[in-house]
């Protein structure tokens, strides 16, 4: 056994193999990483889309699971999309507030 | 089946019997089985059941169209998800800062060189390039009272009192400026945020 598991495997108590898809992203010095993107996605989900990945973008990946999962927590009914909102309304001000001004200099 | 009904495209997906009171019935009919199978590809028919169960029934419905929203993006780019957008946006909204912080600074000194035409004199305090200094915040007002600039980081008050007296005489019989130039600290690059805070809220999805 593994005498150093990962957070996944400290959390899902289980066996931390040599090849474990999860200790590279997982740290066990962050459980809160791992058990977001458990609680959101699932670690089935979580390790069948690190493993449909080449290997130089799934700490790209799982960063990015973790960033969804923590707003998807914070913000449990829009997650993420909220934010998306947000800054869709933010550039479409700042285009209004452009165009008003670069029509007073025109 | 329950009354007969067809069961929704949760239940048809996962091949079992679906309840009268089905949580997901209501956001899955059975005619776009395509929305149901992707959000249980990315979460998990479980983790959707248990977050709508931990929601009030009038938000589940909004909460299911950001699941399915963010199950498309990650479909369609299954490293960033809809975080890249987050990231593109940002970017986005601070390039539009900076085009406007250019172009409110680009009237000021159009103001100012307004003004000076007008035959009216401006003591130069500052050197030159300061007339069109940067400025994080600006508000500006009709030319003929007060043009009002401040730059929070840096402290710096320029205040520009245009007294315009149409009436005034030939003689030399100057229009008084006021330019008080208050604690001279070191200038810092300014980061131009000509937009409020973004709201800490959930906004509305319609």
């Amino acid at each position: 056994m593994n005498s150093s598991r990962c957070a996944a495997c400290k959390h899902l108590r289980r066996r931390c193999p040599s090849d474990c898809i999860f200790s590279p992203y997982f740290p066990s010095n962050d459980p809160r990483r791992f058990a977001y993107v458990h609680k959101i996605y699932g670690a089935s989900n979580v390790g069948k889309i690190l493993h449909d990945l080449p290997v130089n973008l799934r700490a790209e990946a799982a960063e990015s699971l973790f960033k969804e999962a923590s707003y998807r927590i914070k913000y449990p009914v829009y997650g993420c999309v909220g934010q998306i909102t947000m800054l869709h309304q933010q550039i479409q001000n700042a285009e209004c507030q452009l165009a008003r001004i670069r029509a007073r200099i025109a | 089946m329950a009354g007969g009904t067809s069961p929704c495209a949760s239940c048809k997906l996962l091949r079992r019997r679906c309840a009268k009171d089905c949580v997901f019935a209501p956001y899955f009919p059975p005619d776009d089985p395509h929305k149901f199978a992707i959000v249980h590809k990315v979460f998990g028919a479980s983790n959707i059941s248990k977050m709508l169960q931990e929601l009030p029934v009038q938000q589940r419905g909004d909460a299911v169209s950001s699941l399915v929203y963010e199950a498309n993006a990650r479909m369609r780019d299954p490293v960033y998800g809809c975080v890249g957008a987050i990231s593109y946006l940002q970017n986005q909204v601070s390039q539009l800062q900076m085009q406007l912080a250019v172009a409110q600074a680009e009237i000021l000194c159009i103001q100012m060189q307004q003004n000076h035409d007008d035959n009216h004199m401006i003591v130069p305090l500052l050197p030159a390039s300061n007339y069109c200094p940067q400025l994080d915040d600006i508000i500006i007002s009709d030319k003929s009272h007060l043009l009002f600039a401040t730059n929070y980081n840096n402290n710096h008050n320029l205040i520009i009192n245009n007294n315009i007296n149409n009436n005034n005489n030939n003689n030399n019989n100057l229009q008084q400026y006021y330019l008080s130039f208050a604690n001279n600290s070191t200038s810092s690059s300014s980061t131009n945020n000509v937009m409020q805070d973004p709201l800490k809220r959930e906004s509305l999805w319609t």
